[in-house]
Protein backbone atom coordinates (compact mmCIF):
# COMPACT_ATOMS: atom_id res chain seq x y z
CA UNK A 1 0.00 0.00 0.00
CA UNK A 2 2.78 2.23 1.05
CA UNK A 3 4.80 1.43 -2.16
CA UNK A 4 2.06 1.79 -4.25
CA UNK A 5 1.38 5.62 -2.82
CA UNK A 6 4.79 6.34 -3.73
CA UNK A 7 4.32 5.05 -7.15
CA UNK A 8 1.59 7.59 -7.48
CA UNK A 9 3.41 10.21 -5.78
CA UNK A 10 6.17 9.73 -7.96
CA UNK A 11 3.99 9.65 -10.88
CA UNK A 12 1.60 12.73 -9.72
CA UNK A 13 4.96 14.78 -9.45
CA UNK A 14 6.56 13.98 -12.69
CA UNK A 15 2.81 14.75 -14.68
CA UNK A 16 3.38 18.15 -13.28
CA UNK A 17 6.87 18.55 -14.05
CA UNK A 18 6.28 17.55 -17.36
CA UNK A 19 3.37 20.09 -17.73
CA UNK A 20 5.27 23.11 -16.12
CA UNK A 21 8.26 22.45 -18.30
CA UNK A 22 6.09 21.90 -21.52
CA UNK A 23 4.03 25.54 -21.20
CA UNK A 24 7.06 27.36 -20.32
CA UNK A 25 8.85 28.31 -23.37
CA UNK A 26 6.50 27.16 -25.92
CA UNK A 27 4.49 29.89 -24.45
CA UNK A 28 6.56 32.26 -26.76
CA UNK A 29 5.93 30.02 -29.78
CA UNK A 30 3.42 32.00 -31.24
CA UNK A 31 4.54 35.70 -30.60
CA UNK A 32 7.98 34.77 -31.40
CA UNK A 33 6.77 33.37 -34.59
CA UNK A 34 4.07 36.45 -34.98
CA UNK A 35 7.41 38.63 -34.53
CA UNK A 36 9.55 37.23 -37.19
CA UNK A 37 6.88 37.22 -39.92
CA UNK A 38 5.57 40.43 -38.75
CA UNK A 39 9.41 41.93 -39.46
CA UNK A 40 9.40 39.78 -42.26
CA UNK A 41 6.44 41.77 -44.09
CA UNK A 42 8.63 44.88 -43.29
CA UNK A 43 11.37 44.36 -44.68
CA UNK A 44 9.15 42.80 -48.19
CA UNK A 45 7.68 45.95 -48.12
CA UNK A 46 11.35 48.28 -47.73
CA UNK A 47 12.81 46.26 -49.94
CA UNK A 48 9.62 46.88 -52.72
CA UNK A 49 10.05 50.80 -52.03
CA UNK A 50 14.32 50.74 -52.35
CA UNK A 51 13.17 49.47 -55.93
CA UNK A 52 10.90 51.78 -56.59
CA UNK A 53 13.77 54.56 -54.96
CA UNK A 54 16.45 53.41 -56.67
CA UNK A 55 14.63 53.93 -60.23
CA UNK A 56 13.67 57.35 -59.38
CA UNK A 57 17.34 58.12 -57.68
CA UNK A 58 18.80 56.90 -61.38
CA UNK A 59 16.80 58.73 -63.21
CA UNK A 60 17.62 61.96 -61.32
CA UNK A 61 21.32 61.37 -61.36
CA UNK A 62 21.07 60.38 -65.16
CA UNK A 63 19.52 63.82 -64.86
CA UNK A 64 22.16 65.34 -63.48
CA UNK A 65 24.39 63.85 -65.56
CA UNK A 66 22.64 65.07 -68.66
CA UNK A 67 22.99 69.12 -66.98
CA UNK A 68 26.15 68.91 -66.09
CA UNK A 69 25.73 69.03 -61.94
CA UNK A 70 26.79 65.15 -61.74
CA UNK A 71 29.60 64.03 -63.04
CA UNK A 72 30.19 60.41 -64.80
CA UNK A 73 32.96 58.54 -65.15
CA UNK A 74 34.85 54.58 -65.00
CA UNK A 75 35.37 52.88 -61.84
CA UNK A 76 39.01 52.60 -61.51
CA UNK A 77 40.89 49.29 -62.94
CA UNK A 78 37.72 48.55 -64.87
CA UNK A 79 36.53 49.48 -68.92
CA UNK A 80 39.73 49.07 -69.97
CA UNK A 81 41.27 46.08 -71.95
CA UNK A 82 41.84 42.97 -69.59
CA UNK A 83 40.04 44.63 -66.83
CA UNK A 84 37.39 42.46 -64.98
CA UNK A 85 34.92 44.70 -66.02
CA UNK A 86 33.02 48.30 -66.95
CA UNK A 87 31.01 49.83 -64.51
CA UNK A 88 30.53 53.64 -64.35
CA UNK A 89 30.51 55.90 -61.36
CA UNK A 90 28.74 59.18 -60.64
CA UNK A 91 30.51 61.94 -58.71
CA UNK A 92 27.58 64.41 -56.69
CA UNK A 93 29.33 67.61 -55.97
CA UNK A 94 29.19 66.30 -52.02
CA UNK A 95 29.76 62.67 -50.91
CA UNK A 96 31.75 60.08 -52.02
CA UNK A 97 30.87 58.21 -55.60
CA UNK A 98 28.30 56.13 -56.00
CA UNK A 99 28.30 53.16 -58.44
CA UNK A 100 25.82 54.06 -61.19
CA UNK A 101 23.12 52.59 -62.09
CA UNK A 102 23.01 52.25 -58.96
CA UNK A 103 21.05 48.89 -57.77
CA UNK A 104 19.94 49.68 -54.44
CA UNK A 105 19.71 53.57 -52.73
CA UNK A 106 20.58 51.13 -49.01
CA UNK A 107 22.70 48.61 -49.56
CA UNK A 108 24.05 49.09 -45.92
CA UNK A 109 20.08 49.07 -44.86
CA UNK A 110 19.60 45.88 -46.53
CA UNK A 111 22.60 44.16 -44.86
CA UNK A 112 20.61 45.50 -41.53
CA UNK A 113 17.82 44.29 -42.37
CA UNK A 114 19.26 40.50 -43.60
CA UNK A 115 20.72 40.90 -39.97
CA UNK A 116 17.35 41.86 -38.47
CA UNK A 117 15.64 39.25 -40.16
CA UNK A 118 18.65 36.94 -38.76
CA UNK A 119 18.20 37.81 -35.43
CA UNK A 120 14.39 37.44 -35.58
CA UNK A 121 14.39 33.64 -36.95
CA UNK A 122 17.13 32.90 -34.39
CA UNK A 123 14.55 33.86 -31.80
CA UNK A 124 12.24 31.95 -33.68
CA UNK A 125 14.73 28.63 -34.10
CA UNK A 126 15.66 28.98 -30.40
CA UNK A 127 11.74 28.54 -29.52
CA UNK A 128 10.96 26.03 -32.12
CA UNK A 129 13.61 23.56 -31.10
CA UNK A 130 12.41 20.26 -30.70
CA UNK A 131 15.18 18.79 -28.24
CA UNK A 132 13.30 17.50 -25.63
CA UNK A 133 11.46 15.89 -28.08
CA UNK A 134 14.36 13.82 -29.78
CA UNK A 135 15.62 13.35 -26.45
CA UNK A 136 12.62 11.56 -25.60
CA UNK A 137 12.46 9.44 -28.44
CA UNK A 138 16.41 8.68 -27.97
CA UNK A 139 15.70 7.73 -24.56
CA UNK A 140 12.85 5.51 -25.67
CA UNK A 141 14.93 3.73 -27.99
CA UNK A 142 17.47 3.17 -25.60
CA UNK A 143 14.69 1.62 -23.25
CA UNK A 144 13.78 -0.17 -25.68
CA UNK A 145 17.34 -2.03 -26.40
CA UNK A 146 17.92 -2.73 -22.51
CA UNK A 147 14.30 -4.17 -22.57
CA UNK A 148 15.78 -6.96 -25.25
CA UNK A 149 19.48 -7.07 -23.29
CA UNK A 150 17.51 -8.31 -20.40
CA UNK A 151 15.84 -10.72 -22.60
CA UNK A 152 18.56 -12.05 -23.93
CA UNK A 153 20.98 -12.41 -20.92
CA UNK A 154 17.53 -14.38 -19.19
CA UNK A 155 17.81 -16.59 -22.20
CA UNK A 156 21.58 -17.21 -22.18
CA UNK A 157 21.30 -17.93 -18.57
CA UNK A 158 18.21 -20.21 -19.24
CA UNK A 159 16.18 -18.48 -16.83
CA UNK A 160 12.10 -19.06 -17.39
CA UNK A 161 10.08 -16.05 -18.74
CA UNK A 162 9.91 -13.80 -15.66
CA UNK A 163 8.31 -10.49 -14.87
CA UNK A 164 11.02 -7.82 -16.76
CA UNK A 165 12.87 -5.55 -14.46
CA UNK A 166 13.63 -2.84 -17.17
CA UNK A 167 9.78 -3.16 -18.08
CA UNK A 168 8.48 -2.38 -14.83
CA UNK A 169 10.66 0.49 -14.35
CA UNK A 170 11.09 1.75 -18.37
CA UNK A 171 7.86 4.08 -17.76
CA UNK A 172 8.65 5.98 -14.72
CA UNK A 173 12.26 6.06 -15.97
CA UNK A 174 11.63 7.30 -19.27
CA UNK A 175 9.61 10.24 -17.72
CA UNK A 176 11.63 11.46 -14.56
CA UNK A 177 14.25 11.89 -17.88
CA UNK A 178 12.36 13.46 -19.94
CA UNK A 179 11.46 15.55 -17.46
CA UNK A 180 14.69 15.92 -16.56
CA UNK A 181 15.96 17.03 -19.87
CA UNK A 182 12.61 18.80 -20.83
CA UNK A 183 13.15 21.25 -17.80
CA UNK A 184 16.62 21.54 -18.65
CA UNK A 185 16.62 22.24 -22.42
CA UNK A 186 13.75 25.13 -21.22
CA UNK A 187 16.16 26.50 -18.85
CA UNK A 188 18.63 26.55 -21.44
CA UNK A 189 15.86 28.15 -24.07
CA UNK A 190 14.50 30.43 -21.79
CA UNK A 191 18.08 31.80 -20.74
CA UNK A 192 19.03 31.67 -24.26
CA UNK A 193 15.96 34.48 -25.09
CA UNK A 194 16.28 36.32 -22.50
CA UNK A 195 20.09 37.09 -23.02
CA UNK A 196 20.19 37.56 -26.38
CA UNK A 197 16.79 40.22 -26.15
CA UNK A 198 18.61 41.72 -23.34
CA UNK A 199 22.17 41.68 -25.34
CA UNK A 200 20.59 42.69 -28.83
CA UNK A 201 18.37 45.78 -26.74
CA UNK A 202 20.79 48.61 -27.70
CA UNK A 203 21.53 47.31 -31.26
CA UNK A 204 17.93 46.24 -31.79
CA UNK A 205 17.43 50.24 -30.95
CA UNK A 206 19.94 51.68 -32.73
CA UNK A 207 18.81 49.66 -35.92
CA UNK A 208 15.15 50.16 -35.32
CA UNK A 209 15.96 53.94 -35.47
CA UNK A 210 17.65 53.82 -38.68
CA UNK A 211 15.39 51.82 -40.47
CA UNK A 212 12.67 53.51 -39.11
CA UNK A 213 14.21 56.78 -40.22
CA UNK A 214 14.91 55.16 -43.64
CA UNK A 215 11.43 53.64 -43.73
CA UNK A 216 10.11 57.43 -43.02
CA UNK A 217 12.21 58.76 -45.75
CA UNK A 218 10.64 56.41 -48.35
CA UNK A 219 7.45 56.46 -47.52
CA UNK A 220 7.74 60.94 -47.23
CA UNK A 221 9.36 60.72 -50.77
CA UNK A 222 6.00 58.45 -51.77
CA UNK A 223 3.82 61.01 -49.67
CA UNK A 224 5.82 64.19 -51.68
CA UNK A 225 4.79 62.44 -54.73
CA UNK A 226 1.40 61.76 -53.99
CA UNK A 227 1.13 65.83 -52.85
CA UNK A 228 2.43 66.41 -56.09
CA UNK A 229 -0.19 64.62 -57.99
CA UNK A 230 -3.04 65.88 -55.70
CA UNK A 231 -1.88 69.81 -55.77
CA UNK A 232 -2.00 69.80 -59.30
CA UNK A 233 -4.88 67.85 -59.79
CA UNK A 234 -6.51 71.02 -57.38
CA UNK A 235 -4.66 73.73 -59.38
CA UNK A 236 -6.03 72.34 -62.57
CA UNK A 237 -9.96 72.31 -60.68
CA UNK A 238 -9.12 75.96 -59.29
CA UNK A 239 -8.76 76.45 -62.82
CA UNK A 240 -11.61 75.20 -64.17
CA UNK A 241 -13.62 76.48 -61.28
CA UNK A 242 -12.17 80.25 -61.94
CA UNK A 243 -13.12 79.86 -65.58
CA UNK A 244 -16.60 78.48 -65.16
CA UNK A 245 -15.54 75.12 -67.18
CA UNK A 246 -15.64 72.72 -64.03
CA UNK A 247 -16.48 69.20 -65.80
CA UNK A 248 -16.88 65.97 -63.55
CA UNK A 249 -14.19 64.49 -64.96
CA UNK A 250 -11.89 67.12 -63.30
CA UNK A 251 -13.88 66.87 -60.21
CA UNK A 252 -13.26 62.82 -60.03
CA UNK A 253 -9.52 63.72 -60.71
CA UNK A 254 -9.16 65.80 -57.68
CA UNK A 255 -11.12 63.19 -55.75
CA UNK A 256 -8.94 60.61 -56.95
CA UNK A 257 -5.82 62.37 -56.32
CA UNK A 258 -6.79 62.77 -52.44
CA UNK A 259 -7.30 59.49 -52.44
CA UNK A 260 -4.32 58.37 -53.44
CA UNK A 261 -2.67 60.89 -50.57
CA UNK A 262 -5.24 59.53 -47.53
CA UNK A 263 -3.18 56.68 -48.38
CA UNK A 264 -0.07 57.34 -48.11
CA UNK A 265 -0.68 59.91 -44.95
CA UNK A 266 -1.85 56.58 -43.37
CA UNK A 267 1.28 54.84 -44.36
CA UNK A 268 3.51 56.79 -42.32
CA UNK A 269 1.22 56.74 -39.49
CA UNK A 270 1.50 52.57 -39.25
CA UNK A 271 5.36 52.95 -38.24
CA UNK A 272 6.09 49.13 -38.18
CA UNK A 273 9.89 49.46 -37.32
CA UNK A 274 9.04 51.91 -34.50
CA UNK A 275 6.40 49.04 -33.43
CA UNK A 276 8.87 46.51 -33.79
CA UNK A 277 10.76 48.09 -31.54
CA UNK A 278 7.88 48.74 -28.66
CA UNK A 279 7.73 44.84 -29.07
CA UNK A 280 11.75 43.66 -28.80
CA UNK A 281 11.49 46.30 -25.46
CA UNK A 282 8.45 44.67 -24.12
CA UNK A 283 9.54 40.81 -25.08
CA UNK A 284 12.95 41.71 -23.31
CA UNK A 285 11.39 43.44 -20.18
CA UNK A 286 9.20 40.48 -19.83
CA UNK A 287 11.92 37.77 -20.34
CA UNK A 288 14.31 39.39 -17.86
CA UNK A 289 11.82 39.94 -15.49
CA UNK A 290 11.96 43.88 -15.60
CA UNK A 291 9.25 46.44 -14.38
CA UNK A 292 5.65 45.36 -14.31
CA UNK A 293 5.78 44.07 -17.92
CA UNK A 294 3.42 40.88 -18.02
CA UNK A 295 3.60 38.31 -20.83
CA UNK A 296 0.25 40.26 -22.13
CA UNK A 297 1.73 43.21 -22.85
CA UNK A 298 4.33 41.81 -24.19
CA UNK A 299 2.40 39.91 -26.33
CA UNK A 300 -0.13 42.36 -27.02
CA UNK A 301 2.76 44.52 -28.46
CA UNK A 302 3.96 41.83 -30.65
CA UNK A 303 -0.10 41.78 -32.04
CA UNK A 304 0.32 45.33 -32.66
CA UNK A 305 3.58 45.14 -34.47
CA UNK A 306 2.16 42.20 -36.35
CA UNK A 307 -0.98 44.57 -37.79
CA UNK A 308 1.04 47.81 -38.81
CA UNK A 309 3.54 45.86 -40.79
CA UNK A 310 0.33 44.34 -42.24
CA UNK A 311 -1.27 47.53 -42.47
CA UNK A 312 1.96 49.60 -44.10
CA UNK A 313 2.61 46.68 -46.57
CA UNK A 314 -1.26 47.32 -47.72
CA UNK A 315 -0.82 50.44 -48.05
CA UNK A 316 2.06 50.97 -49.84
CA UNK A 317 1.13 48.20 -52.21
CA UNK A 318 -2.65 49.85 -52.09
CA UNK A 319 -0.56 53.31 -52.84
CA UNK A 320 1.61 51.15 -55.84
CA UNK A 321 -1.82 50.33 -58.05
CA UNK A 322 -3.32 53.83 -57.26
CA UNK A 323 -0.24 55.32 -58.52
CA UNK A 324 0.27 52.85 -61.62
CA UNK A 325 -3.37 53.97 -62.61
CA UNK A 326 -3.16 57.40 -62.07
CA UNK A 327 -0.18 57.22 -64.29
CA UNK B 1 29.75 63.00 -41.73
CA UNK B 2 26.90 62.50 -39.30
CA UNK B 3 25.77 59.40 -36.84
CA UNK B 4 22.21 57.70 -37.53
CA UNK B 5 20.79 59.98 -34.47
CA UNK B 6 22.06 63.17 -36.07
CA UNK B 7 20.74 61.77 -39.24
CA UNK B 8 17.41 61.46 -37.94
CA UNK B 9 17.38 64.03 -36.13
CA UNK B 10 18.06 66.56 -39.16
CA UNK B 11 15.34 64.89 -41.01
CA UNK B 12 12.87 65.37 -38.66
CA UNK B 13 13.27 68.61 -37.46
CA UNK B 14 13.71 69.54 -41.59
CA UNK B 15 10.44 67.44 -42.45
CA UNK B 16 8.48 69.13 -39.38
CA UNK B 17 9.62 72.81 -41.01
CA UNK B 18 8.24 71.91 -44.63
CA UNK B 19 5.28 70.28 -42.88
CA UNK B 20 4.21 72.78 -40.79
CA UNK B 21 4.71 75.57 -43.88
CA UNK B 22 2.55 73.02 -45.65
CA UNK B 23 -0.25 73.22 -43.85
CA UNK B 24 -0.64 76.73 -43.19
CA UNK B 25 -0.24 77.23 -47.22
CA UNK B 26 -3.43 74.61 -47.51
CA UNK B 27 -5.19 76.00 -44.63
CA UNK B 28 -4.98 79.82 -45.74
CA UNK B 29 -6.10 78.45 -49.66
CA UNK B 30 -9.16 76.75 -48.10
CA UNK B 31 -10.49 79.73 -45.87
CA UNK B 32 -9.72 82.09 -49.34
CA UNK B 33 -11.96 79.73 -51.04
CA UNK B 34 -14.62 79.25 -48.21
CA UNK B 35 -14.86 82.98 -47.53
CA UNK B 36 -15.66 83.71 -51.05
CA UNK B 37 -18.12 80.87 -51.58
CA UNK B 38 -19.57 82.31 -48.29
CA UNK B 39 -20.02 86.12 -49.26
CA UNK B 40 -21.45 84.39 -52.25
CA UNK B 41 -19.23 85.09 -55.17
CA UNK B 42 -16.23 83.57 -57.15
CA UNK B 43 -12.74 84.98 -56.06
CA UNK B 44 -10.98 88.29 -56.33
CA UNK B 45 -8.49 88.42 -59.46
CA UNK B 46 -6.25 88.77 -55.97
CA UNK B 47 -7.33 85.92 -54.54
CA UNK B 48 -6.65 83.85 -57.43
CA UNK B 49 -3.17 84.94 -57.75
CA UNK B 50 -2.64 84.50 -53.96
CA UNK B 51 -4.20 80.41 -54.95
CA UNK B 52 -1.93 79.98 -57.38
CA UNK B 53 1.50 81.61 -55.48
CA UNK B 54 0.41 78.92 -52.93
CA UNK B 55 -0.03 75.93 -55.10
CA UNK B 56 3.65 76.97 -56.60
CA UNK B 57 5.00 77.25 -53.04
CA UNK B 58 3.61 74.07 -52.24
CA UNK B 59 5.59 72.10 -55.58
CA UNK B 60 8.42 74.06 -54.44
CA UNK B 61 8.01 72.60 -51.08
CA UNK B 62 7.47 69.16 -52.78
CA UNK B 63 10.86 69.15 -54.09
CA UNK B 64 12.32 70.22 -51.40
CA UNK B 65 10.83 66.88 -49.48
CA UNK B 66 11.96 64.66 -52.23
CA UNK B 67 15.44 66.18 -52.05
CA UNK B 68 15.53 65.63 -48.15
CA UNK B 69 13.94 61.91 -48.41
CA UNK B 70 16.71 61.24 -51.00
CA UNK B 71 19.49 62.84 -49.18
CA UNK B 72 18.46 61.59 -45.70
CA UNK B 73 18.74 58.14 -47.49
CA UNK B 74 22.36 58.73 -48.55
CA UNK B 75 23.22 59.94 -45.19
CA UNK B 76 21.56 56.80 -43.50
CA UNK B 77 23.80 54.66 -46.07
CA UNK B 78 27.58 56.64 -44.91
CA UNK B 79 26.44 57.14 -41.16
CA UNK B 80 29.56 57.15 -38.75
CA UNK B 81 28.17 54.17 -36.64
CA UNK B 82 26.32 52.29 -38.91
CA UNK B 83 29.26 49.66 -39.93
CA UNK B 84 29.58 49.35 -36.29
CA UNK B 85 25.99 48.64 -35.41
CA UNK B 86 25.85 46.01 -38.27
CA UNK B 87 28.89 44.01 -37.24
CA UNK B 88 27.22 44.42 -33.43
CA UNK B 89 23.96 42.48 -34.50
CA UNK B 90 26.39 39.99 -36.88
CA UNK B 91 28.08 38.82 -33.00
CA UNK B 92 24.31 38.71 -31.62
CA UNK B 93 23.28 36.61 -34.36
CA UNK B 94 26.82 34.47 -33.65
CA UNK B 95 25.84 34.19 -30.45
CA UNK B 96 22.29 33.24 -30.96
CA UNK B 97 23.60 30.39 -33.25
CA UNK B 98 25.66 29.13 -30.68
CA UNK B 99 22.94 29.11 -27.91
CA UNK B 100 21.18 26.99 -30.78
CA UNK B 101 24.37 24.61 -30.97
CA UNK B 102 24.17 23.98 -27.16
CA UNK B 103 20.16 22.67 -27.82
CA UNK B 104 21.36 20.70 -30.48
CA UNK B 105 24.37 19.15 -28.29
CA UNK B 106 22.16 17.69 -25.82
CA UNK B 107 20.08 16.44 -28.60
CA UNK B 108 23.51 14.54 -29.75
CA UNK B 109 24.16 13.22 -26.49
CA UNK B 110 21.32 11.50 -25.95
CA UNK B 111 21.34 9.99 -29.32
CA UNK B 112 24.56 8.83 -28.38
CA UNK B 113 23.48 6.83 -24.86
CA UNK B 114 20.62 5.25 -27.69
CA UNK B 115 23.11 3.72 -30.00
CA UNK B 116 25.00 2.53 -27.11
CA UNK B 117 21.99 0.63 -25.83
CA UNK B 118 21.65 -0.41 -29.26
CA UNK B 119 24.86 -1.49 -29.23
CA UNK B 120 25.27 -3.12 -26.63
CA UNK B 121 21.73 -4.98 -27.43
CA UNK B 122 23.25 -6.69 -30.21
CA UNK B 123 26.61 -7.76 -28.31
CA UNK B 124 24.78 -9.26 -25.68
CA UNK B 125 22.69 -11.05 -28.55
CA UNK B 126 25.90 -12.28 -30.20
CA UNK B 127 27.03 -13.46 -26.53
CA UNK B 128 23.75 -15.22 -26.53
CA UNK B 129 24.34 -17.00 -30.21
CA UNK B 130 28.03 -17.90 -29.34
CA UNK B 131 26.83 -19.60 -25.70
CA UNK B 132 24.04 -21.82 -27.45
CA UNK B 133 26.82 -23.11 -29.91
CA UNK B 134 29.12 -24.29 -26.95
CA UNK B 135 29.09 -28.06 -26.64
Amino acid sequence: MKTHFAAWHFLLFITIGLLLSACAVDTYKKPVGDLTSAIETSITTVQALDKKITKVRNERWSKGVAEGTILLTTVDNSCAEQESGCTLEIHPRTGPPVLFPAKSVIPKGLVGLTALRAYAANLKAIVDEDTADAVTASTNKALGSLKNIEKAVAEAKGDPPAASVINAYSQPVASLVNWAVGTYVDVVKYHALAKATRDADPVIRKLADYHQTLAQAFTSYESAIAREAFVNAQTAFDKASDEGSLTQAKVNTYVQAAAAYDVVLKASAADPLGAFLAAHTKLKQQLNREGKITLADAFASIEDLKQRAETFKEIMDAFGKAAEQNG
Amino acid sequence: MSTIEEVRKAFKEQLAGIAELDQALAAERKKIKVMAFKAGGGLKPSEIARCKEIAATRLELIEAQKVLALGTIDALEIADDVDDLLKEIGFINDQLEDDLKKLKTIEAYAEKVASFAASAEKLAQKLVELAAKLP
